[in-house]
C-alpha cells in the first residue's frame, strides 16, 4: 500500500512538474488573453477596464466591479487559475532542478568531467530564470490583492482631495498645460499638489527630475477622462455634449510588489543573459576574441577564465 | 519623390518575393550569383525608398499602417537576405544586430509621430527604447518564422546548403533571441506605464495580447523536450507566433490600438 501511495506521489510530482504540463497551461493561456482581447477590441463597455486599473484586482473580483460584469470576472478567475498552475508546475521543475543542479557541480567538483562545468552554469542559468517567474508570479498576487487604488479625483486648482485610505488631504494648488512635445505628441499636463499638513511643501506630478508619479509611498496617476455632464447640459436635447465633457482626473496608487516586480525582471534577464553566453552566440564570441568560454580546472586552477 | 518612393518600395517587394521563391522551391539550389544579385538590388531599392520617404516626411513613418511597413519590412529584407545561399550560422546574429542598429539609427534623430504622447522629463526616451527594442524583436521573430516556414516546405527533403538539422537549431536561436528581447520590451513597457500611467498593468487589449505572445513563445521554446511533440508542432508554433505578432503589430500598435489609447488616456 506504501509502495503505491508513493509511486502515486511521485508520478503526481513529475506530472505537475512536466514540460508537456507546462506547454499545454502555456497554450490555455495564451488562448484565454487572445480571448480576452478580440472580445476587447470589438469593445467592451470602456467603464470595465475603466474600473478594473482603477481598483485592487481582488477587490474588483470581490466588489461590486465583479459583481456587475460576472463574464469578466469568470475570465479574469480563470487566468487566475491557470496562473496558479503554472505557478505550481514551475515550482515543482525548480525543486527537480535545484536537486539536478547539486548534482552537477558535485559531479563537477570531484571528477570535472569534460562538460560538467558547462551542464552546471547551463543549468543554473534555468534556475535563475525559472525562480524569476515564481517570483514573479508571486509579486503579482502580493500587488492584486494588497494596497488600494483610487481613482476619478476630478482635478481643478483650488480642489481639495480627501480620502480615509490617504493620509492627508491634498489641495490641488495648480495645473500646469504642456505646450506639445517638440518631438511631435502632447505631453501631460503637470499637476501641482500640496499636502494639507503644517510646514508642508507642494509637489509636482510628474516629479522632476525623473518624470515620475511616486511621492511619499503613493503613486499619482493623472489621466482623461470623460466627466459627469453638468446639469444645463443633461438636457436630452443637447446630449451630444457630454461626449466633449473630459476631464482631467487623479489616481491614487499603493500597490506593494512594483519594486520586487522589476528586481525580479532583472533577475530574469541576467538568467537569461548567461544563458546566451553559455550558448555561445556570435556577439559572445566576438567579446571573448574568439576564446572558447569552459569550465575547465586546467587553467591554473581558475575554473571561472576563459582556455 | 514621393511616387518614386513608393515605385521603389513595390519593385523591391516584388524583386524579394521573386528571390524568395527561387529559393524556396528550386530543390537543387538556384543560380546563387543570381539570387543574390536579385536581393542585394532590392535591397538597395528598399533602403532608398525608406530614405526618400523619411526626407519627405521628417520622421520616421510609424502612424499608418501602410507607411509602417517601410521601415518594418526593411528587417523583413534582412531575413530574406539570410536566406542567400552560403551564410553560415553565425551571421544570423551579426545580421540581427545590423537590423537593430538601423532601427536606432533611422528612428534616434526622428521625432515620433504626432499622437504618441511622451512621458515627461527624462523618462522621454522610454517609449523610444520600447519601440526599438519591439522593432528588434520582430526581426528576431520574422527570423524565426522564415526558417520554420523554410523548414516545413522542405519536411521530406534535406538541403546541402542548410542541412535540417541545422536550420531546426536555427529556429530555435531566433525564437530565444526574439524571446529575449521581448523580455526586455515588456520590462521597458512595463516601465513606461508605471511612471507614465501609474500603473506597470492596465487591463487594455496590447497588454493581454503582449502576454500572450511571450507565453506563446515560451513554449515554443520548450517544444523540442516535450515527449509526444514533434520538431514539426515548433516549426508550426515558429509560424503561428510570427502571425499573432503581426496582428497584434497591426491592430493594437499602430492601428486603433495603441494610437487611441494614449491619445484617450493622456491628451484633453
Amino acid at each position: 500500500m506504501n509502495s503505491e501511495g508513493n509511486s502515486f506521489i511521485q508520478r503526481a510530482w513529475s506530472a505537475l512538474g512536466s514540460l508537456r504540463f507546462f506547454w499545454w497551461i502555456s497554450m490555455f493561456i495564451v488562448g484565454i488573453f487572445l480571448i480576452g482581447c478580440i472580445v476587447g477590441k470589438g469593445g467592451i463597455d470602456p467603464g470595465v477596464s475603466s474600473s478594473l486599473d482603477g481598483e485592487i484586482l481582488l477587490r474588483w473580483l470581490t466588489g461590486t466591479g465583479g459583481h456587475s460584469y460576472p463574464f469578466i470576472r469568470a475570465w479574469i478567475i480563470g487566468i487566475i487559475l491557470l496562473v496558479f498552475l503554472l505557478g505550481v508546475n514551475l515550482s515543482v521543475r525548480l525543486l527537480s532542478d535545484i536537486g539536478e543542479l547539486w548534482r552537477l557541480f558535485l559531479e563537477w567538483k570531484n571528477s570535472d568531467t569534460p562538460g560538467s562545468g558547462m551542464a552546471m552554469a547551463r543549468k543554473f542559468s534555468l534556475v535563475l530564470m525559472h525562480s524569476s517567474i515564481i517570483l514573479l508570479l508571486l509579486a503579482h498576487a502580493i500587488s492584486c490583492s494588497t494596497g488600494f487604488k483610487i481613482s476619478g479625483f476630478e482635478l481643478h486648482p483650488g480642489k481639495i482631495i480627501q480620502h480615509k485610505k490617504l493620509p492627508y488631504a491634498l489641495y490641488c494648488q495648480k495645473i500646469i498645460m504642456s505646450k506639445r512635445d517638440p518631438r511631435g505628441g502632447p505631453s501631460r499636463p503637470t499637476v501641482v499638489l500640496r499636502p494639507m499638513v503644517a510646514d508642508s511643501n507642494p509637489f509636482m506630478i510628474p516629479k522632476p527630475p525623473w518624470g515620475s508619479g511616486l511621492h511619499d509611498g503613493y503613486f499619482y496617476r493623472i489621466y482623461a477622462e470623460y466627466t459627469m455632464p453638468k446639469s444645463e447640459v443633461a438636457d436630452c436635447r443637447e446630449r451630444w455634449k457630454r461626449r466633449k465633457l473630459i476631464a482631467l482626473k487623479l489616481g491614487i496608487n499603493r500597490i506593494y510588489g512594483i519594486y520586487p516586480l522589476l528586481a525580479v525582471g532583472v533577475l530574469f534577464l541576467s538568467g537569461a543573459a548567461l544563458h546566451m553566453v553559455l550558448r555561445q552566440e556570435l556577439w559572445v564570441r566576438i567579446l571573448m576574441w574568439r576564446k572558447r568560454l569552459t569550465f575547465s580546472k586546467e587553467n591554473g586552477g581558475n575554473k571561472y577564465f576563459l582556455s | 519623390m514621393e511616387l518614386l518612393a513608393h515605385h521603389l518600395f513595390y519593385v523591391s517587394m516584388g524583386l524579394y518575393g521573386l528571390a524568395a521563391l527561387l529559393l524556396l522551391l528550386s530543390s537543387r539550389g538556384p543560380d546563387h550569383s543570381l539570387v543574390r544579385m536579385i536581393i542585394i538590388a532590392a535591397f538597395v531599392a528598399h533602403s532608398i525608398s525608406v530614405i526618400i520617404y523619411v526626407a519627405i516626411l521628417g520622421y520616421i513613418p510609424l502612424h499608418k499602417r501602410f507607411q509602417n511597413f517601410f521601415p518594418r519590412t526593411w528587417g523583413l529584407a534582412l531575413v530574406v537576405m539570410y536566406m542567400l545561399p552560403r551564410l553560415r550560422d553565425s551571421l544570423l546574429t551579426a545580421i540581427m544586430l545590423a537590423g537593430i542598429l538601423f532601427i536606432a539609427l533611422v528612428g534616434g534623430p526622428l521625432r515620433l509621430p504626432s499622437e504618441i504622447g511622451t512621458p515627461a522629463f527624462f523618462l522621454k526616451p522610454a517609449p523610444m527604447i520600447f519601440f526599438y527594442l519591439k522593432d528588434a524583436s520582430m526581426v528576431a521573430f520574422a527570423f524565426c518564422f522564415s526558417l520554420s516556414l523554410t523548414r516545413l516546405l522542405r519536411w521530406s527533403s534535406d538541403s546541402d546548403v542548410i542541412p535540417n538539422n541545422e536550420l531546426e537549431k536555427m529556429i530555435y536561436s531566433a525564437a530565444l533571441w526574439g524571446f529575449i528581447l521581448f523580455s526586455l520590451v515588456q520590462v521597458a513597457g512595463c516601465l513606461w506605464a508605471l511612471f507614465g500611467f501609474g500603473d506597470y498593468w492596465l487591463w487594455r487589449p496590447m497588454h493581454l495580447s503582449s502576454v500572450a505572445i511571450w507565453m506563446f513563445y515560451a513554449a515554443m521554446l520548450h517544444v523540442r523536450w516535450v515527449p509526444k511533440l514533434s520538431q514539426r508542432t515548433g516549426t508550426i508554433m515558429g509560424i503561428l507566433g510570427y502571425g499573432i505578432f503581426i496582428w497584434w503589430y497591426l491592430y493594437f500598435d499602430y492601428g486603433p490600438g495603441l494610437v487611441s489609447f494614449i491619445k484617450g488616456v493622456i491628451s484633453l
